[in-house]
């Protein structure tokens, strides 16, 4: 017990140690990188590792011509003297699809850590979770196009990391377009996962996130901002050169902080409101903060909706 | 103690503090960008610029503008001046600069007369107040044209109004000039500015004495440059005699010099303004040629005559290039009474050097001290007693009272001339007695030096070395000595040594007896005791020593510009007879002005422009006409460099071991820090401040670099990207 304890006290250690981002910055491989976090959050939160890939009944259907006889339920065939069948959620194994927003925006760094790292590491987190968890995995990065594409698949692991480690923000991006193709092209439904920064007017998310929400897909966004994008510390007057556009504007921070707050903080809000009526989560991500809340956020939006059924029957 | 500056132009530098301030209050936002993810927040905001207009950082703006401000001081490179010196003397920490420049003929050639003014000019624009300079211009002697002078407005206007003159280029001339007003200055920085087109004929001859200890000589050679001339340097007139008239043989040499000249050139010979001949020959290309004309008849009174180039303007170098011009009079018939050793060989070269030239105007007569009588005394010119002793008794009387009334006497004091046994009547009447015989190495004998050589004797031989005077070897001669050598009594002009032996023993000596001239050559004229007779001076030696002894005039020789005209010479010319040392006249220049010209003294007056020039007795008599040319030395255009020139007048000052990491061209320098041979070492030190200046702008960037530093890293001024 004792050592069981030790153990575990370990786990978590190198769990805690791999979750940090300024470590993850300095390991460089990608797949090591996700395999401590994922590790780490696993030990640390005391969990199994093959959540979802249970026995656990999920619901009761009526029997069709064609269906497999052996899943009647025979127990409620006896008390009601109807054919239903009982289904699983081992049998819902979903479609993962990670989105990585590589626009030139994402290089902005004011920690040991761009936002794009971040934004990796993140997505690589939660593919091979999503791979421990027996799901189908795939990656899409993007700019002002598709860059990478990754369809999913058990066995696509290693391609999604490397799709995902030879990403640079080099190029503005351009995410209402990006997703709007992505929802039009025919492709088995499942989770996608949106990693950006997500600099662009919150209405302009709409259109996308919906088409993507009817082509029965759940949407689960992940804003990644830099703690210098939220509180904007800067004192003396200065040049700003904006990533995307290349324009320059003189500003004095220290009288433009206040109002710069307000409107970021208008901005996520917007984002978050306009998303949940697409249907779609949002998660803040600050890349100064570790990242076992992605993932938690991750798993608590997969099992609730997982109870609620809609990895198998989208709405 | 003042400060002023080298350079102040620069001083204008230090409105760039101006820059940091704008850049401070305007731009600074303008520096390494600020890379943002989006600006789409900040767009929306408005643009308060009012923070820019307020001074952000006081001592990172302080530390710019110092750094500025001392850069600017910095490169206008101040100059410490010690003690406040409002007469401009007695300073120790300013320059006495002395401007040499040339004027001689050549200076006219080209454009070198402009460049030598703007040369002037621009050492004058750097002198710093209360530097003192001083002009002086050269040709065949130096002039202190402006005197030492803070005023450097009124050497400017002197420079203007000077132009090149005909006068020959001697460098050591104006170097001397200039030396005079250096060892004159209390200044302990002196300054030569050399200006020159460095002929090499302008310093090999003249003086080369050198600068006053520590003196800096800076050369400006302005003599390069293609020029090139045709010119008549020299004119030969030979003479004979036809049916009893005199006839002159003119023989010009005809130089080119230089690049782009005509290879063929008309040669005029004129005559009292006609022209009489012309020849038209080809030059060679450097270097000259001889061009005959055909012999013309004297005419009694004389004649004045020039050859020259025609056109007279050779077109090549901007500068006329004058004519040759000479004079030419009737030459009397000398009668001389050779009286010498009869039957011996020994006087045979002094008969034939004095019959030399076919129809020679000196006929000789020529007898034994036996066979003289007083008869033959009476129709001669000029007694030459040549090695026998000198007639006693009754002869002797009537020779001393001919010479009185003008007779010459020419006396050669060879081994059997015994002069102790002359009686004692000579005693007074020469100007001395020879003594006993002097014998020098009969291998290398002595030679002849000392030579007057503006004497009228020696005047043919004033060109060059004296056209071999220094060859002859001397291996036995009489000693000398007379109480009235150099110094008159009651009733006698002053005995002249006209030459010495190298031993120093007189050669020549000449005295005057009443109207009579007496030449006494301390030795012999036989090949026993000389081998002068053997030497081609020995000819015109001898006739000149003849005629200068009989009074008879000769041609009056052609002169150079620059040559002084001793008043002596020219009286004596034009009465030789005649009471000299009562004589005066003016002589008359080819511009109309004249100069008086008395035997009293003064400064002999000194030809500054070619052309004729006449002599004009006031009693009325007859007077002369001489020419002068320009100096042939000026054509010659071969030049001698510029830095020989200032090594040499700076190195052999007596200043001892020269400073071997200065400057070679300070003159004596004993070593740096030491009195007046530390001008360098002084003068790097007053303008040193601005290295001072630097470093102190090296900190000032530094404490900047390291001010703005921390303020770029202060927390939340970050500006990094990553990729």
């Amino acid at each position: 017990m004792t050592l069981a304890r030790g153990r575990g006290s370990a786990s978590e250690a190198r769990g805690a140690r791999f979750l940090d981002p300024g470590v993850l910055q300095r390991i460089g491989n990608l797949e090591l990188v996700a395999q401590g976090v994922v590790e780490g959050f696993l030990h640390g939160v005391h969990a199994s590792p093959h959540v979802g890939q249970s026995l656990d009944f999920a619901e009761h259907r009526q029997y069709v011509p064609g269906d497999d006889p052996r899943r009647v339920d025979w127990r409620v065939l006896a008390r009601t003297d109807r054919f239903y069948l009982k289904e699983f959620e081992a049998e819902t194994h979903a479609n993962v699809t990670v989105i990585l927003d590589r626009s030139r925006s994402m290089a902005f760094g004011s920690q040991e850590i761009s936002k794009l790292d971040y934004a990796r590491f993140l997505a690589a987190s939660l593919a091979y979770l999503a791979r421990l968890q027996g799901d189908r995995i795939g990656a899409v990065t993007f700019d002002s196009s598709v860059r990478d594409f990754v369809p999913c698949s058990a066995r696509h692991l290693d391609r999604v990391l490397v799709a995902l480690d030879r990403s640079e923000a080099e190029v503005a991006g351009e995410l209402p377009t990006a997703l709007t193709a992505m929802a039009e092209r025919p492709r088995p439904r499942g989770i996608l996962v949106l990693v950006s920064d997500l600099y662009l007017e919150p209405e302009e998310l709409r259109r996308p996130i919906s088409l993507l929400r009817a082509a029965g897909n759940d949407v689960l966004v992940f804003q990644v901002l830099d703690p210098a994008e939220i509180a904007f510390p800067y004192e003396e007057a200065l040049t700003v050169e904006d990533l995307e556009t290349g324009e320059r504007l003189p500003i004095t921070p220290d009288r433009m902080r206040e109002e710069y707050g307000e409107l970021m903080k208008d901005h996520v809000e917007g984002v978050g409101r306009v998303l949940s009526r697409s249907g779609a989560d949002h998660v803040l991500m600050d890349t100064s903060r570790p990242l076992d809340l992605a993932l938690a956020r991750y798993l608590s939006a997969r099992r609730h909706r997982g109870r609620r059924g809609r990895w198998a029957s989208p709405s | 103690m003042g400060i002023s500056f080298l350079t102040p132009l620069f001083l204008a530098g230090i409105l760039a503090v101006a820059v940091p301030v704008a850049v401070h209050l305007i731009r600074s936002h303008r520096g390494t960008p600020l890379l943002f993810p989006s600006a789409m927040f900040l767009r929306r905001l408005p643009v308060r610029s009012v923070r820019r207009r307020r001074i952000e950082n006081w001592p990172l703006l302080l530390l710019r503008v110092a750094a500025l401000t001392l850069m600017a001081f910095a490169f206008a490179r101040p100059v410490a001046q010690w003690g406040p010196d409002p007469e401009g003397g007695g300073g120790e920490a300013f320059r006495e600069v002395v401007v040499v420049l040339d004027r001689s003929w050549s200076m006219g050639l080209g454009d070198r007369w402009e460049r030598a003014r703007r040369a002037a000019e621009e050492e004058l624009g750097r002198l710093v107040s209360p530097d003192r300079a001083s002009l002086v211009v050269f040709d065949a002697s130096g002039i202190v044209a402006v005197e030492p002078t803070l005023e450097l407005a009124r050497l400017r206007t002197v420079l203007d109004t000077l132009a090149p003159g005909w006068g020959a280029s001697r460098i050591g001339a104006g170097l001397q000039a200039a030396s005079g007003i250096l060892e004159a200055s209390d200044r302990s920085r002196r300054e030569v500015i050399l200006i020159s087109d460095f002929q090499r004929s302008g310093w090999d001859s003249g003086p080369r004495d050198p600068v006053p200890s520590g003196t800096v000589v800076t050369p400006v050679d302005v003599g390069d440059g293609p020029v090139g001339l045709v010119a008549v340097p020299e004119v030969s007139l030979q003479h004979s005699y036809l049916e009893g008239r005199q006839r002159v043989h003119p023989t010009a040499r005809v130089m080119r010099v230089g690049e782009g000249t005509p290879s063929q050139a008309r040669i005029v010979l004129e005559l009292d303004g006609q022209e009489v001949e012309s020849r038209v020959v080809d030059l060679p290309a450097q270097g000259g040629v001889a061009v005959p004309f055909e012999p013309f008849l004297l005419p009694d009174e004389g004649v004045r005559g020039l050859i020259r180039t025609d056109p007279a303007t050779p077109l090549y170098g901007g500068r006329v290039v004058d004519p040759h011009r000479f004079t030419f009079s009737p030459r009397e018939v000398l009668s001389v009474l050779l009286v010498e050793g009869g039957g011996t060989a020994r006087g045979i070269h002094l008969e034939r050097a004095l019959t030399a030239g076919g129809d020679a105007p000196i006929r000789l007569l020529r007898r034994s001290p036996e066979s003289l009588s007083a008869a033959d005394l009476q129709e001669v010119n000029l007694v030459l007693v040549n090695d026998v002793p000198l007639p006693g008794g009754e002869l002797g009387r009537v020779l001393r009272e001919r010479v009185a009334e003008g007779v010459g006497l020419l006396v050669v004091a060879g081994a059997e001339s015994r002069p102790e046994s002359w009686e004692a009547a000579w005693d007074g009447f020469l100007p001395g007695r020879p003594g006993s015989v002097v014998a020098r190495s009969p291998t290398q004998g002595g030679r002849m030096t000392q030579v007057d050589r503006d004497h009228p004797i020696f005047l043919p031989f004033a060109d060059g070395d004296g056209r071999g005077l220094g060859a002859p070897r001397f291996f036995a001669y009489r000693d000398f000595s007379s109480p009235m050598a150099s110094q008159g009594t009651e009733d006698r002009a002053p005995v002249d040594v006209r030459v010495r032996f190298d031993d120093g023993t007189p050669a020549l000596v000449e005295g005057m007896a009443g109207r009579g001239r007496i030449l006494l050559w301390n030795g012999s004229w036989s090949p026993v005791w000389t081998d002068l007779p053997l030497h081609g001076v020995f000819v015109p030696l001898a006739q000149e020593m003849t005629r200068y002894a009989a009074g008879r005039r000769d041609q009056l020789p052609a002169r150079v510009v620059g040559q002084p005209v001793e008043a002596r010479t020219l009286l004596e010319w034009v009465d030789p007879e005649g009471e000299a040392s009562e004589a005066t006249g003016l002589l008359v220049g080819p511009q109309g002005r004249g100069v008086p010209l008395t035997l009293a003294g003064g400064v002999p007056p000194v030809p500054e422009v070619p052309g004729f020039y006449e002599l004009r007795m006031d009693d009325g008599g007859e007077g002369a006409v001489f020419a002068v040319n320009p100096d042939p030395a000026e054509m010659d255009l071969a030049r001698v460099d510029s830095e020989e020139v200032a090594l040499a007048v700076t190195s052999g000052s007596g200043g001892g071991a020269s400073d071997p990491g200065g400057d070679p061209l300070v003159a004596g320098v004993g070593g740096l820090g030491d009195g007046p041979g530390a001008s360098r070492a002084e003068r790097e030190r007053r303008q040193g401040a601005w290295r001072f200046l630097l470093a102190g702008v090296f900190l000032l960037l530094v404490g900047e670099t390291l001010l703005a530093g921390r303020r770029t890293e202060r927390p939340g001024a970050r500006r990094m990207v990553r990729s």
